[in-house]
């Protein structure tokens, strides 16, 4: 992917006043977004007022089927401004009817979208309508820079470089069923601490769309701008608190101006980490759970069900070679013991001697000392 | 009179052969499970290929249909591996893929003509986004929780594509995808099969002023859809869901149960007398579980759908064994748990009747001798009795 675009920064305008402040600096890619459709947009009758500007219209929000008919007559008032505005939609439904409507779009990949062909299928599917597609925090750098390696370098590659982490979008009213009051601003702000883990201080926000988690600290990747930047990525998010100052200071850093980058994370208001991007290994832990010696190969032929000492171990043979009478089995513990042994009596249920014992069914061997259920038999 | 209803398809889970087989003999018209990879249960007994396999010509043999879940989101790396997969999926015979990512679509329609259902995961809930996916080439959409019955109607006429709505189990509390809680707080991807359950914690929440509320606000209460099965024969469903493939047989074999015979009774009478309904609500009480909601099914979930409680067993019966031999000679339990002379076990038969034992009549298996308390995985004997089957749940009577 070429890496020669136009470096932009992403930032969001809450009001007249931001928004004006902002607009100064034609480097910014401004979100503005009605209460009732973006999930952090505060706007609502000043929002019509500032069509004119040239604003990404944020529609993040994931919209009902019985919302649409709402949406529709939205639509029908900012279409005037069609052709100024760019909208960012996370909804591939609320993409959809936009991308019919002929407007431009900003697509939010940033859920799930963790392959280059699910990324590629997408840009393909709105072909010129798309102009930017927001990469997900998730990937780390290695998979990163694969997927943009494959990407088409028409469009804008956006990502997240300095704020909060979404961890949790929920449709339902979870913090004013509790009696907190509302703020000044309409919507329903907590702090959550977990009672049984040590993850303490999340921000929990509810407002028209539902409940929001935050993690407890930002993502910042302010030091790895660079890096982003060398992969193809042109656009930088920045969604933290609104102080001009301070924005003014990261929007110059990002855009190339010889800034202290070390004053700049000192003074991040708020703790920050990296997030996934040094390497993402949130699926490693999890497989360490399942027990290894237990992994079933061509060889597994049976499982221990039960075992009466000094009587019997009860398989349930679930190969459909089954087991026969001088089968040389080596049987294996779920803490790793092995042991080899001769099937030298081969019993059904009922006590009776068999010669084999079919896929199925369930038979008797005589005991063998530390094995028990959950162990599993391999033939040699 | 033209019906104006349809009876929908009964899908079941199956974290595991048995649990799929289980499914099955209970009534089940389908069954969706996992294979080793690619799905987003990791914790559950997923099938490898040879079971796979099995339980395809399992299910066929008794006009079931089995569907595999390939819903992970998945790196460029999973991908390597997928069309090999699916082209053994399609060679054993697998009815359709439950799928989410479009890299992955991209795959299977390159890989295979298996049929493709789109996971609940990808939280489609409207009609735009039913024909963005119908452009890939999806024949069903498994809707996200968030829609309403009324929401589902509307988005099957406008998209004119096969509809699977869930009508029983555990919910998660964020729209399906976009829970990231467990990643970043455990390192588990929930997305990809290590869900901590991060929501269904206590947690102390707190405003600026101070005041302070100890609560699982996060945590929702079960769905239950039997209330409204003429809503969902009504709504042009086709076809219903259980969740639930990590729980265990009893949930399996009652769940499937009682949706097999609700369905099946809406379908003769074309309505559910209040006694009928009385004890199908009855028997969903029976396992453990959390409280039960509507959901979103008729109007939008409300406060009363948190479950603002600390997971419990709920006192109901327990599965204590499973029936694993039965013909003229005896009945084989396998035990899960202890029970004691004193009590008494029930065997959940495929037919209407449950078939009561008192425990005292439980045998050592070569000793022949009386049992005083059972011990998990032991094995004991039964007098024989033709209504109980293999794979048949044991529990206690209440």
């Amino acid at each position: 992917m070429s890496t020669n675009k136009r470096i932009k920064v992403t930032c969001r305008a809450q009001s007249i006043k931001e928004l004006k402040e902002l607009e100064k600096n034609k480097n910014l890619d401004i979100l503005v977004g009605h209460k009732r459709f973006s999930r952090k947009g505060l706007w609502e009758q000043n929002f019509f007022e500032v069509l004119k500007s040239n604003i990404v219209l944020d529609f993040d929000a994931i919209i009902k089927e019985s919302d649409f008919a709402e949406l529709s007559a939205f639509e029908e008032i900012i279409r005037p401004y069609r052709d100024n505005l760019k909208v960012r939609v996370q909804d591939y439904g609320v993409a959809n009817f936009f991308f019919q409507k002929g407007y431009s779009l900003e697509l939010v990949l940033e859920n799930g979208h963790h392959n280059k062909e699910a990324i590629l299928e997408t840009i393909n599917y709105f072909k010129t309508s798309l102009k930017k597609v927001v990469l997900s925090y998730e990937l780390d750098k290695s998979q990163l820079a694969a997927i943009c390696d494959n990407l088409p370098a028409e469009i804008d590659y956006e990502i997240l470089v300095a704020g909060e982490i979404l961890l949790f979008y929920s449709p339902r009213k979870l913090v004013s069923r509790l009696d907190f009051e509302q703020n000044d601003l309409g919507f329903y702000e907590v702090k959550a601490d977990s009672l049984e883990s040590a993850h303490k201080n999340f921000k929990i926000i509810e407002n028209l769309h539902g409940t929001f988690m935050y993690h407890l600290k930002d993502l910042l990747l302010l030091d790895r701008i660079a890096i982003l930047k060398e992969m193809g990525i042109n656009c930088f998010r920045y969604d933290s608190d609104f102080n001009l100052s301070y924005m003014s200071k990261v929007f110059d850093y990002i855009l190339g101006e010889d800034i202290l980058l070390k004053e700049i994370i000192e003074s991040y208001p708020k703790d920050h980490i990296r997030g996934y991007f040094g390497v993402n290994k949130s699926d490693v832990l999890f497989k360490k759970l399942k027990n290894s010696h237990l992994i079933k190969t061509d060889s597994y032929r049976a499982k221990v069900l039960s075992m009466d000492k000094p009587h019997y171990l009860a398989l349930k043979v679930e190969d459909s070679r089954g087991l026969h009478l001088g089968d040389e089995v080596n049987i294996i513990s779920p803490e790793g013991i092995n042991k080899k042994t001769i099937l030298k009596s081969l019993k059904n249920l009922s006590g009776e001697e068999i010669n084999q014992a079919v896929k199925g069914t369930i038979c008797l061997i005589p005991y063998i000392s530390k094995m028990g259920p959950k162990s599993i038999l391999n033939i040699l | 009179m033209e019906k104006t209803y349809k009876i929908p398809e009964l899908l079941s889970p199956a974290g595991s052969i048995d649990k799929a087989k289980l499914a099955i003999s209970y009534g089940a018209d389908a069954v969706y499970l996992g294979g080793v990879k690619f799905g987003l249960r990791a914790a559950a007994d997923n099938l490898n290929e040879r079971q796979l396999a099995e339980i395809c010509d399992f299910a066929h043999q008794r006009n079931s249909l089995v569907f595999v879940v390939i819903n992970a989101f998945p790196f460029d790396e999973d991908l390597k591996d997928l069309p090999d997969f699916l082209k053994y999926l399609e060679k054993i015979g697998v009815d359709a893929l439950i799928i989410s990512d479009l890299g992955a679509i991209k795959i299977a329609k390159g890989s295979t003509d298996i049929p493709l259902h789109l996971s609940t995961q990808a939280s489609c809930i409207n009609s735009q986004s039913a024909m963005f996916w119908k452009n890939f080439g999806i024949e069903r959409i498994v809707l996200g929780r968030e829609a309403s019955l009324k929401d589902a109607l509307s988005i099957k006429k406008n998209t004119g594509l096969e509809i699977e709505s869930f009508i029983h189990g555990s919910m998660c509390m964020a729209y399906s995808g976009n829970c990231t809680i467990s990643n970043f707080t455990q390192g588990r991807d929930s997305n990809r099969g290590g869900c901590a359950h991060s929501c269904r914690f206590e947690y102390r929440l707190s405003d600026k002023e101070n005041n302070i509320r100890n609560d699982f606000f996060m945590s929702s209460k079960d769905l239950s859809g039997i209330n409204l099965i003429s809503n969902f024969c009504n709504a042009q469903i086709d076809s219903v869901k259980i969740e639930g493939r990590m729980k265990g047989p009893l949930y399996a074999a009652t769940v499937t149960k009682v949706y097999r015979k609700a369905l099946d009774e809406y379908s003769r009478v074309g309505f559910l007398e209040p006694k009928v309904l009385l004890e199908l609500e009855k028997e969903l009480h029976t396992f453990s579980h959390r409280s039960y909601t509507e959901a979103n099914l008729v109007k939008s979930a409300s406060a009363d759908s948190v479950y603002d409680e600390r997971e419990h067993d709920s006192g109901v019966s327990q599965v204590v064994g499973t029936v694993i031999e039965s013909n003229d000679k005896h009945i084989v339990l396998e035990m899960k748990s202890k029970v004691d002379q004193s009590q008494e076990i029930e065997i959940l038969t495929l037919g209407t009747k449950n078939i009561k034992y008192k425990a005292n009549t439980m045998r050592s298996l070569i000793e022949d001798i009386e049992i005083v308390s059972t011990k998990p995985n032991q094995l004991v004997s039964l007098p024989p009795n033709f209504d109980v089957k293999e794979s048949n749940v044991v529990r206690l009577a209440q």
